[in-house]
């Protein structure tokens, strides 16, 4: 063996003998390595290193690698370090291996950038650090050997303190298991290699106070931390980790939230908008938790809806509240609170369809003088408008507009575009757009071609089929009729025109440069700005203003007062022929030498024969311009223009048709309804040649038909009633497949209303929290009343007796008076006492009676839970046993409902009865029993026989509901009477299932609101235990608890009596 | 027994200018022809659409103008007795009373026996708002008897020749409970009013407030609006009298939309939405 080397001692081949039995790789190893270690160590230090080098490859299995790594690194460290410090890495690197050689080789493969970046001084924690992962867990040599390449790095990179919090946070991860532990130190590598300049460390401490609950969420953490620095800046990051530190207590799940949210909308904001957010995140969460995650995740909703400045504002306003009331700052920045919506309502501009619908109805109403519903254009009818357009719209029945507006800064000018969408689909019907007839406009127009097969449903569709391009022609007829109306309009609400003119000039900026259209559709385009104001010079290109200069004068009759429908399809007639000159392909640009001849013509349009010039010069202009080139087997570019968001898409012939169609609809109701048609009455019916859309548009729906007279009349059996409904009926048909509506009835959903909550955790109400339905019921026949009726035949006819004597008009007398109709015998005679004995003489000696009217209205609420399903017990507690099958609490509550409605129907009160049940606050169903304006008969005896339990008890929306009936009432008592078995529970009334708390006081609170309005209210339970909570639901004398269940339908009407006289 | 009645005829005579009235239909013959024959009238219609203008002005036409006034009605000085009634406007009200006035009692003749002795028209405005016990009085008046019977002084006055009793009844807002009932109803001759057409209330109201005819338009076509919200809150669509007030307003400066938010939606309505949908018309209408 060659071992002998000229410069060591020559006792080296002897020294490493020992070595070389333990290991001959070791040797050769240590050989290599001996000019270098001869270098820097005495000949003893020598003999010590080669002691260490076999101890190494001695003290465990495979610790022969170990040695090795150890004696690779050794003259690189004896460069840097005294030969004791030498040892020192040699007896940890023993400790290592005595366990794992892997990790003691990776420890002293980390020796040398340890060693280059590190502090000496860090070894010992930097070698504890690593020697504990191998003492936790035997498993855990892997997690070692990794630690020590990945730390290096760190204790690199950064100070001395935060590289042991680092190691710390290893061996919290480590305390999780082996795989959260190595995909930390993977992250750790990867970051120290990615991300440097990033200062880990607060994250790091952050991280630590996630474990050992969260581990993956540390992780994540972790992992998004340099994204979140990089993202929000040093500024933004130590708010964000201000934040995870104030959520982090007590629950980790908050945090954990928060960071989703972060990743999900915060991320998405400006680099500014960030900091912002992130900072009033903070301020919220310091006092609410929920509340800033709340608002993290409705940030976006808000932004869309207030700009910043007034976010600012009504995000400070949240704070405030938080700042007096957690809780109510959570339900403020989830929405749910009234104050937030109402701060939302005052900041924000924009109008929404849902707030204004009442005032808009009504606005509807009165400009039209009928009901005419209105819808927003989320629902639209399939046939008038296609699905997904927010372009307001009618269909003869409803009006249709958009859910919002947004387009201006105040809310004013935003509610104006309301009224202007409105009074323009309004004035459609008041300028009489729905007056044409086609025969008229024939006579008006002569030169109008011939429909060719006219079908006789639509006057609209025949005029526009007579022209060879109906689409063209509807195009136009859209156009100049939007135009007219809206003349029209400005001309009669003159108070509307600024809102008018500004909405025109704003749907004018919106719309497209006619630069890449063809020509006939720059054309159209062009038309409609002009329509929107746009002045005819200023177009652009040249040929297509030119040609505009033209066309805009047929516009001019359209703004005279005297302007009808004919003169939209005079204009419309004209505007076709000189449209269609111009061939489809016709682009924008000319030939040079046309544009010359266009604009050298001039002419008004005054007589035919300057309509034929003018067409010449369309011809003229359409051949002079440049073909647009046509895909093969493409068809012609599409001609149409957008329509113009407040004016909408209105199809003229669909509206007309469906009006007729209800019209017939109407006259066959009447015919085959109540009153019959007598024969002739029919026939002064179909044979009323009158324009009846127009008796419509005056409100008289029920004059009607006749529209369809000229089809009836040639038929033979004329005077025959059936035949003649039987003709009335297949126009109906007709049309119905016209509109492809086969179905006549539409499905009524149930009418749902929008009640608030009061939430005393949060000592506000939340706005719109519950759905109520007005639900239908079926009918169970008569039977039910007529047993009731029988059953209780001696008291129903004492409660009747005794409710007759409420009847008759009670007088009060009134004294003492100055001024009567009857002397006050005791006034009086004080009087002359008086003057006898010489006093003043009092003049009050009048007495005089009130007249008081019985002005009653009432509504009663009957539990339909499903507790209302037990059966009654006697009063002792024994279940009834006389045989016959045992009645439930809701048996006798129907009873007594019966015998109530029987009593009220002697006293002539108005009243209403609902049942209420539901499940949840999206679906709280309220039983229409009998409404207000229905007559107790034989429909609402069989409804009272339908009621049966359902589910839960929310009493508060269903007394609000109640109230908000009531309020409709023009009766000077009103009273509220509810029944129910028990508390008022539901799964989600209250936070917490069990409390029975929170619907307690939502319902107190509905009762106190009812109470406000001037409304008797007066509970009755059966429920034994009601004294707890009805004592605290109503005020003294106000509720009932009813022992004996039996004894409902007597007390009742005594109730009753009580409340109302 | 002293009389104050002597005190109310010094008064300056009434109705010396022809109230302004613009008839809507035949209803001036038709009321003539009613005098002629001493038929008692009943106007109805809603509240400020010109029952009571109607009164005044054929009590001028028959009181006051030389085709149709007798020189007894010519010389009356109070030829219209007009009665608003309420709730608590009992027989004695309109027949009269002895009120305590010092060491003596005084008797005070009410309106209705005031126009029973001067043979003037005795209008009795919101009749039903009266209390039922009047009714007996208005029977006795308004069949063949023609006689008051004035129950305190045991009296019973027979009605000047020239005597007629006119009521106003409006059917729209009254409950059920203070209908008119049939045995009062059909001894009257029913003239029913409604508000004039939209041309015609344009006419009246420039007419009577002086504004403008564009103005006075625009005015009407409030009203007629806001009548089609009559089923919403209120009872009664806005009066030609509120319109003519808002037009009065106007010309005394108060811009149009003000006068229009003081003169008819606070006076028609206190239901929010319906107030607003009114001033939403209003800004409409006006600029």
């Amino acid at each position: 063996m060659p071992l002998r080397r000229p410069d060591c001692p020559q006792s080296l081949p002897t020294m490493l003998e020992p070595l070389a039995a333990v290991s001959a790789p070791v040797a050769e190893r240590a050989l290599h390595a001996k000019p270098a270690m001869c270098a820097g160590l005495s000949e003893a230090e020598l003999t010590r290193w080669l002691a260490w080098c076999e101890r190494l490859a001695t003290c465990g299995w495979r610790s022969a690698e170990s040695a090795e790594a150890f004696i690779r690194v050794s003259p690189f460290l004896l460069q840097r370090l005294s030969a004791a410090q030498l040892w020192q890495w040699a007896e940890h690197g023993e400790t290592l291996a005595r366990i794992s050689a892997a990790a003691a080789s990776s420890f002293f493969r980390a020796a040398k950038p340890f060693v280059q970046q590190a502090p000496n001084a860090a070894l010992p924690q930097w070698v504890a650090d690593g020697q504990w992962y191998l003492q936790q867990h035997p498993t855990f040599a892997a997690l070692a050997e990794t630690y020590f390449e990945v730390s290096p790095a760190v204790y690199g990179q950064y100070p001395f303190a935060d590289a042991q919090v680092w190691g710390q946070l290893g061996h919290d991860f480590a305390r999780l298991g082996w795989q959260p532990a190595r995909d930390f130190l993977a992250l750790s590598r990867h970051l120290a290699e990615q991300a440097p300049e990033v200062a880990l460390a607060p994250a790091w401490q952050q991280a630590r106070r996630m474990l050992p609950q969260a581990g993956k969420l540390a992780l994540e953490y972790l992992a998004h931390y340099p994204d979140y620095v990089q993202r929000f800046g040093d500024a933004g990051a130590a708010v964000l980790r201000d934040i995870v530190d104030e959520l982090l207590a007590p629950q980790i799940t908050d945090a954990e939230a928060f960071l989703h949210q972060v990743g999900n909308t915060l991320i998405l904001l400006p680099a500014a908008e960030c900091l912002q957010a992130l900072t009033w995140c903070r301020e919220i969460s310091t006092v609410s938790h929920a509340g800033g995650l709340a608002f993290l995740n409705h940030l976006s909703a808000l932004r869309e809806r207030l700009p910043d400045n007034r976010l600012h504002d009504w995000t400070n306003a949240g704070i405030d509240v938080a700042k007096r009331h957690a809780p109510a700052g959570a339900a403020y920045f989830t929405l749910e609170s009234a104050t937030a919506f109402d701060n939302l309502q005052a900041l924000q501009k924009r109008v929404e369809f849902a707030a204004v619908e009442p005032v808009l109805r009504l606005y509807t109403h009165a400009i039209l003088g009928r009901r005419m519903d209105l819808q927003t254009t989320d629902t639209p009818p399939q046939d008038v408008l296609r699905a997904g357009s927010d372009l307001p719209t009618s269909d003869g029945t409803s009006i249709y507009l958009p859910p919002r507006v947004d387009d201006f800064d105040t809310v004013a000018h935003n509610f104006g575009v309301y009224k202007v969408a409105i009074l323009h689909q309004a004035g459609f019907y008041e300028s009489g757009t729905f007056a044409f007839d086609l025969a008229e406009c024939r006579r008006r127009l002569p030169p109008l071609p011939a429909a060719p097969d006219g079908t006789g449903l639509s006057s609209f569709q025949d005029f526009f089929d007579s022209f060879a391009e109906p689409g063209l022609a509807r195009s136009l007829f859209a156009i100049f009729e939007d135009t007219r109306v809206d003349a029209w309009i400005a001309r009669h609400y003159k108070g509307i025109r600024a809102d008018l003119s500004r909405l025109m000039q704003h749907s004018l900026n919106q719309r497209p440069p006619l630069n890449g259209m063809p020509l006939r559709q720059a054309l159209l385009e062009g038309l409609l700005q002009l329509s929107l104001g746009a002045e005819p010079a200023s177009f652009d290109p040249p040929p297509a203003r030119l040609l505009l200069q033209r066309l805009a004068p047929l516009m001019q009759s359209l703004f005279t007062a005297a302007a009808t429908v004919y003169d939209t399809t005079a204009a419309v007639l004209q505007a076709y022929r000189l449209l269609t000159q111009i061939p489809d392909d016709a682009g924008l640009t000319f030939k040079l030498s046309a544009a010359d001849l266009l604009s050298a013509l001039d002419l008004s349009l005054t007589d035919d024969a300057d309509m034929v010039a003018l067409a010449d010069l369309f011809r003229a202009a359409g051949d002079a311009a440049d073909r647009l080139p046509v895909l093969p087997g493409g068809d012609a570019p599409a001609i149409g223009v957008d329509a113009v968001p407040y004016r909408g898409a209105v199809k003229p012939d669909v509206i007309e048709k469906k009006m007729r169609l209800s019209e017939l609809e109407d006259a066959l109701r009447r015919h085959d309804g109540l009153s019959p048609l007598s024969p002739e009455a029919l026939k002064a019916l179909l044979e009323n040649d009158g324009l009846d859309i127009k008796s419509l548009q005056r409100g008289e729906v029920n004059a009607t038909t006749g529209l369809f007279v000229s089809n009836l009349q040639g038929r033979p059996a004329e005077n025959d009633t059936a035949a003649q409904r039987e003709s009335l009926r297949e126009r109906a048909d007709l049309l119905r497949a016209e509109l492809g509506d086969t179905e006549a009835e539409p499905v009524r959903l149930p009418q749902t209303f929008h009640y608030d909550e009061w939430d005393y955790l949060i000592g506000d109400y939340r706005r719109a929290w519950c759905c109520l339905r007005e639900m239908p019921l079926g009918d169970a026949g008569p039977d039910f009343v007529i047993n009731t009726r029988r059953a209780y035949a001696e008291l129903l006819a004492q409660v009747k007796r005794q409710f007759q004597l409420l009847k008759p008009e009670q007088f009060k007398t009134v004294k003492p008076l100055t001024d009567g109709e009857a002397i006050d015998l005791d006034s009086a005679v004080e009087a002359f006492v008086d003057r006898r004995a010489g006093h003043t003489l009092a003049d009050k000696v009048y007495a005089r009676r009130d007249k008081q009217d019985r002005s009653v209205a009432a509504v009663f609420l009957l539990d339909m839970s499903a507790s209302t399903d037990d059966k009654i017990k006697n009063p002792d507690g024994r279940p009834a046993d006389d045989g016959e099958p045992p009645r439930r609490i809701i048996d006798v509550e129907k009873e007594a409902l019966v015998l109530m409605a029987e009593a009220l129907e002697a006293l002539g009160d108005a009243y209403a009865v609902y049942g209420f049940s539901g499940y949840g606050r999206d679906q709280v169903d309220a039983f229409v029993v009998k409404s207000f304006d229905e007559p107790y008969d034989r429909r609402i005896q069989g409804r009272i026989a339908a009621i049966e339990p359902h589910r839960s008890t929310r009493m508060g929306p269903v007394i609000r509901h109640a109230a908000a009936q009531l309020g409709r009432q023009e009766a000077r008592l009103k009273a509220l009477i509810l029944l129910s078995d028990g508390y008022p529970q539901d799964f989600d009334y209250g936070q917490d299932r069990k409390s029975k708390e929170y619907g307690l006081q939502d319902t107190t609170k509905a009762l106190q609101e009812a109470r406000l309005k001037a409304i008797h209210t007066f509970c009755i339970t059966v429920d034994p235990s009601g004294h707890d909570y009805l004592r605290q639901m109503c005020p003294d004398r106000q509720y009932l608890v009813i022992d004996d269940m039996a004894a409902l339908p007597q007390e009742l009407p005594k109730v009753y009596r009580g409340l109302t006289v | 027994m002293a009389t104050t009645t002597a005190a109310i005829a010094d008064a300056v005579p009434q109705l010396q200018q022809v109230p302004y009235y613009v008839p809507l239909a035949d209803e001036v013959e038709v009321f003539l022809a009613a005098y002629e024959a001493r038929l008692p009238v009943l106007l109805t219609g809603p509240t400020g659409c010109g029952k009571t203008r109607f009164v005044e002005y054929m009590a001028h036409v028959l009181y006051r103008q030389d085709t149709h006034a007798s020189p007894s009605r010519f010389g009356l000085g109070e030829p219209l007795v007009t009665v608003a009634c309420h709730e608590d406007l009992s027989a004695s009200d309109l027949v009269g009373r002895y009120l305590l006035s010092g060491e003596e009692t005084v008797w005070i003749d009410g309106p209705l026996t005031r126009a029973v002795c001067s043979g003037a028209i005795c209008y009795l405005d919101e009749i039903v708002e009266a209390r039922k016990d009047t009714m007996v009085l208005i029977h006795a008046l308004t069949d063949h008897r023609r006689m008051l019977p004035v129950e305190k002084r045991s009296l019973v006055l027979n009605a000047h020749g020239d005597f007629l009793l006119v009521m106003s009844y409006n059917p729209g807002y009254q409950s059920v409970l203070k209908d008119l009932k049939p045995s009062t109803r059909q001894r009257f001759v029913s003239l029913a009013f409604d508000y004039p057409p939209h041309d015609c209330e344009a006419d009246i109201i420039a007419h009577e407030s002086g504004v403008d005819t564009e103005t006075a338009g625009d005015l009407a076509t409030l009203g007629a609006k806001v009548r089609h919200l009559r089923q919403h809150g209120f009872e009664e669509g806005v009066s030609t009298r509120l319109l003519v007030y808002a037009g009065q307003l106007i010309m005394r400066g108060i811009p149009a939309r003000r006068a229009c938010e003081v003169a008819v939606c606070r006076a028609v309505t206190d239901d929010a939405e319906v107030h607003r949908t009114i001033a939403e018309l209003a800004s409409t209408l006006f600029p």
